[in-house]
């Protein structure tokens, strides 16, 4: 696995590349799982309607 | 009514072909990959890893091109801001933008100094360098459509050069096929352990030509296309790791820092047809340059749409000095330059950047069924 100081010794670029991608990676997975989640209900709620 | 027919004009230029495309995805992806043996940890089944690894590339490749499918008039900057909006696609434009630029340095550099080391030794690498920035930023200034159609004209170069490199290798008398036997010879586990990091580098990089694939005229060949150049270099990487391993050996293969001008020093026909290292510098100047060039396009391209900036031509004069002054400040070695390269770029940093579009392609679906329940 990857190390905070071996990170440091990489530069700054590396560090905002890796941090910031594997934020955006988290961001885009909660998305993806909350919009399953908003399908699902409204699926339920149109099938209970009909 | 002048500035409209001059953008006009300028939205006409900026198209290219499918032989264009074709060949940029191709320059792009042979790149820098001639340099290295890729998936030398499995010793003398590294063809096996690069044969694997193209398999599942093809799948990386199809969800790419199946997201450009969903915006066919989008370059990725502007999927992500219609799908993310405004706020939450601002930040990751921002880091494909640095992505694209950080892997354009680094083989901005790799190339300068693969040059300055080998063919210039007493050039000093500001000069190199120079002149590689200088011919990026007038390419770049003169437009997409100039990229590809010199990659058109430069594409057969390069293979016409490779393809001669393995046929003068071949008949050279200095191959050995008994170094690829035995085959498994540690099963298969020590294969598909290098088979991610070649998937990752070089087929995940094309992630760059969503920043591209717009501007395709005919647009329904993309994937066609794409997937042909996946085969294609797949074909070109076994080829030339069967060439290697066979001439070199699988342990000088996986020691020698560019195993390919090895390859060419050995090549000896009848003391006739020697020092064929030319063929090599023409190899290494194309694929890099262009490799350079696309994704420092990419970096540009992505600033622009993000910011809105109109005049490119700047941007271009601007990003290219900090290309050049990050990439001779950065890179202390090029010691240092392959460790982050092996350490950070092909484990995380292209793994990230080329997963990111896996998980775009969920969102659009999940979304268009949403929307289809409506």
């Amino acid at each position: 696995m990857i190390s905070l100081q071996s990170l440091f010794e990489a530069g700054i670029v590396p560090s905002i590349l890796i941090l910031g991608g594997s934020l955006y990676i988290a961001i885009l997975l909660f998305m993806i799982v909350s919009y399953v989640i908003i399908y699902l209900i409204k699926r339920m709620i149109n099938k209970s309607m009909s | 009514m002048l500035v409209n027919t001059v953008d006009k004009k300028v939205d006409i230029m900026e198209q290219i072909t499918k032989s264009q495309l074709f060949s940029l995805m191709l320059l792009y992806e042979i790149g820098s990959t001639t340099l290295f043996a890729l998936g030398i940890g499995a010793k003398q089944d590294a063809w096996i890893v690069v044969l694997i690894a193209t398999v599942i590339s093809l799948g990386l490749v199809w969800v790419y091109t199946e997201v450009y499918k969903q915006y066919p008039d989008k370059n990725l900057a502007e999927i992500l801001h219609s799908l993310l909006g405004k706020w939450l696609s601002g930040p990751l434009i921002l880091l494909y933008a640095l992505y694209f630029f950080s892997s354009s340095s680094f083989n901005y550099f790799e190339f300068g100094e693969i040059i300055r080391t080998t063919f210039l030794i007493n050039t000093p690498q500001l000069v190199v360098l120079g002149v590689f920035l200088f011919t990026t930023i007038y390419m770049i200034t003169l437009g997409f459509e100039v990229i590809a159609r010199t990659g058109e004209i430069l594409m057969p170069i390069l293979l016409i050069f490779l393809v001669t490199i393995y046929f003068l290798a071949s008949f050279s008398g200095v191959l050995d096929i008994q170094e690829l036997f035995p085959v498994l010879e540690n099963g298969i586990k020590p294969v598909l352990k290098e088979v991610y990091p070649v998937v990752k580098f070089p087929f995940g990089e094309s992630v760059v030509f969503l920043m591209y694939w717009h501007m395709m005229n005919k647009k329904e060949h993309v994937r066609k296309i794409a997937l042909l150049v996946v085969c294609t270099t797949g074909a070109i990487l076994v080829l030339s790791n069967l060439i290697m391993i066979t001439i070199l050996g699988p342990e000088l293969t996986a020691k020698s820092e560019i195993p390919l001008l090895r390859v060419l020093f050995n090549i000896n026909i009848a003391d006739i047809i020697t020092n064929l290292d030319i063929m090599g510098v023409i190899i290494i100047f194309i694929g890099g340059f262009y490799k350079t060039l696309l994704n420092f396009y990419g970096a540009v391209l992505a600033v622009s749409t993000l910011f809105k900036i109109k005049n490119k031509k700047w941007l271009t004069i601007i990003m290219g000095i900090g290309l050049i002054v990050y990439s001779t400040t950065y890179y202390e070695s090029i010691s240092f330059h392959r460790w982050v390269g092996f350490e950070f770029n092909t484990p995380y940093i292209h793994s990230i950047f080329s997963s990111v579009p896996i998980l775009i392609l969920l969102m659009i679906w999940v979304k268009n069924k949403t929307k289809k329940l409506k």
